[in-house]
């Protein structure tokens, strides 16, 4: 290109310029596609009221508003979907833009289809091959199915209000970001990149930290969660504890301090007879710190794990 | 010196005598649409959502990261609308609406948003590909540049569509291009991309 006389980056007349054609195609994905359905007001003329008429339309609204959700509690919160790539299914319709979920659809990407859910509380990015249903959209409650498939979840709300059902746990979010995955045996995987997940099964449950991933087994709920960095023999003789019935001495012997956020959780989940083997393994390789109790914590007291989750390297404790 | 150069004076220009001092940032087919949505028209706002989001998402895109451009974006139309009715002048309504787009941008920066998550959630995807590394490019331009570039090369927009859209007139839209674009190859040319 030179100087003034490139009609083609002007107004796209004249000979081509192959550079900046080239840079078109490579920058296409970032084009603005399909919108999202703007959330308009169902009821806006007052918007465009001079601003003082406005002004008294919007307190008288606001009450009124204000009484009705004391009164209702609960409000419906509303989800959009929009397919980034490729071509989804919302029920039996295929959808390659944007549009509305409501409670009870089911809403299914193809294995070239990516897809970003907005949600009253955060946003999911969509994989290809990933069939999830709203269950309901609550204020005081989100929650989703993912039938298969994977998602990335980053959530603002407070806790535990965005819960995701799988077939081998539910995964309630602490404040965080993750992903989740399940796939078709309904066998999934969970890794947190920031926050904490509760994942639960049958009263049995994990408390998932950033860095940590829990694998879960259809029908045997989720595994101990643990440090993918760990050593293979820890790994081995969690795995075969977890679902397979193994030895929890392996799994003891083969800790080491790096370990503690899955000795921690086993604590809470081995039988009160083996809860002293593992409290005791863990004060061996963290030092107990300040306002540890053992009885408590062999006692099955909820809250006598709080001050090791600092001790551990977590800064804080879930639900903080 | 560069950043005063997104609204060069018309006298400024040699190679566009012709044209007004002044573009007008909106069509006489949007100037009623405007004025409908002022008095409360939702297919008309529509509309004009539909018309001015890709100038939207450029100016988004050209300063805030791109996993924020569609929340924000949803934003500024918001904020168009509720403020709609104090726009005088229903024919600067695309400079008007680029102002209001670059302060959503401004607030985002300065509000404290990665206070609960932090700023650099690992990425589920590889994310330095070649385009992303065109995009770090253009972004790394001059402000009086960026912008411009972003609705040429990536909302593929012409110069005219731009200068319509956005208020600025040919003239300068036309510098903008130009200079940003021979910026870019130089910037390009550095990285071997």
């Amino acid at each position: 290109m030179s100087g003034h006389d490139n009609e083609y980056l002007w107004d796209k007349s004249g000979p081509v310029d192959p550079e900046i054609q080239r840079l078109e195609m490579l920058l296409e994905p970032y084009r603005c596609g399909n919108l999202p359905p703007l959330p308009l007001p169902k009821r806006r003329a007052w918007l465009f009221l001079p601003p003082f008429v406005a002004a008294g339309a919007v307190a008288a609204v606001v009450l009124m508003v204000s009484v009705w959700f004391v009164l209702r509690g609960i409000r419906a919160q509303t989800w959009t979907v929009s397919v980034l790539a490729g071509e989804g299914r919302l029920g039996a319709r295929v959808l390659s833009g944007s549009a509305r979920l409501h409670a009870g659809d089911v809403f299914e990407t193809g294995a070239d289809a990516t897809a970003r859910i907005r949600m009253p509380v955060g946003r999911l990015e969509v994989e290809p091959n990933t069939s999830l249903r709203l269950i309901e959209s609550k204020r005081n409650q989100q929650r989703l199915s993912l039938l298969r498939g994977t998602i990335h979840a980053r959530v603002t709300s407070p806790p535990r209000v965005f819960i995701v059902d799988t077939p081998s746990a539910v995964a309630t979010d602490l404040g965080c970001a993750y992903t989740l995955h399940v796939d078709p045996s309904g066998d999934g995987l969970l890794r947190v990149t920031h926050g904490w997940i509760e994942l639960e099964w049958r009263g049995r449950g994990s408390l998932v930290p950033t860095g940590a991933v829990a694998v879960m087994r259809a029908g045997l709920g989720p595994g101990t969660p643990f440090f993918e960095d760990s050593s293979e023999a820890f790994r081995g003789a969690l795995a075969a504890y977890d679902f397979s019935a193994g030895a929890l001495a392996n799994v003891l012997k083969t800790a080491s301090p790096h370990d503690a956020i899955s000795l921690l959780n086993l604590v809470r989940n081995v039988s009160a007879s083996r809860r002293g083997d593992v409290y005791d393994t863990l004060a061996r390789l963290v030092p107990p710190p300040a306002g540890a109790n053992r009885d408590s914590a062999l006692a099955g007291d909820p809250h006598a794990l709080d001050p090791w989750w600092p001790a551990v390297g977590i800064a804080h404790g879930p639900g903080h | 010196m560069l950043a005063n150069e997104v609204a060069l004076p018309q006298s400024a220009l040699s190679f566009s005598p012709e044209r007004p001092a002044r573009s007008r940032s909106t069509t006489p087919h949007d100037e009623d649409l405007i004025v409908a949505a002022q008095k409360g028209d939702r297919a008309a706002f529509s509309r004009l959502y539909a018309g001015y989001a890709p100038m939207v998402h450029g100016i988004l895109l050209a300063r805030v990261p791109r996993d924020e451009v569609e929340d924000l974006l949803q934003d500024v139309f918001l904020t168009a609308m509720k403020r709609l009715s104090s726009l005088r002048d229903p024919r600067s309504f695309g400079a008007w609406l680029a102002t209001v787009t670059r302060n959503r941008a401004n607030d985002y920066h300065r509000a404290p948003h990665g206070s609960e998550l932090p700023d650099q959630i690992p990425s589920p995807r590889p994310v330095e590909t070649e385009a992303w590394l065109v995009m770090r490019a253009i972004r790394s331009l001059p402000e009086a540049y960026h912008e411009t570039m972003m609705l040429r090369l990536v909302e593929g927009m012409t110069g005219p569509e731009i200068s319509a859209r956005t208020g600025l007139t040919e003239g300068s839209v036309r510098v903008n291009l130009h200079r940003g674009m021979a910026m870019l190859r130089d910037a390009l040319a550095k990285k071997a991309v």
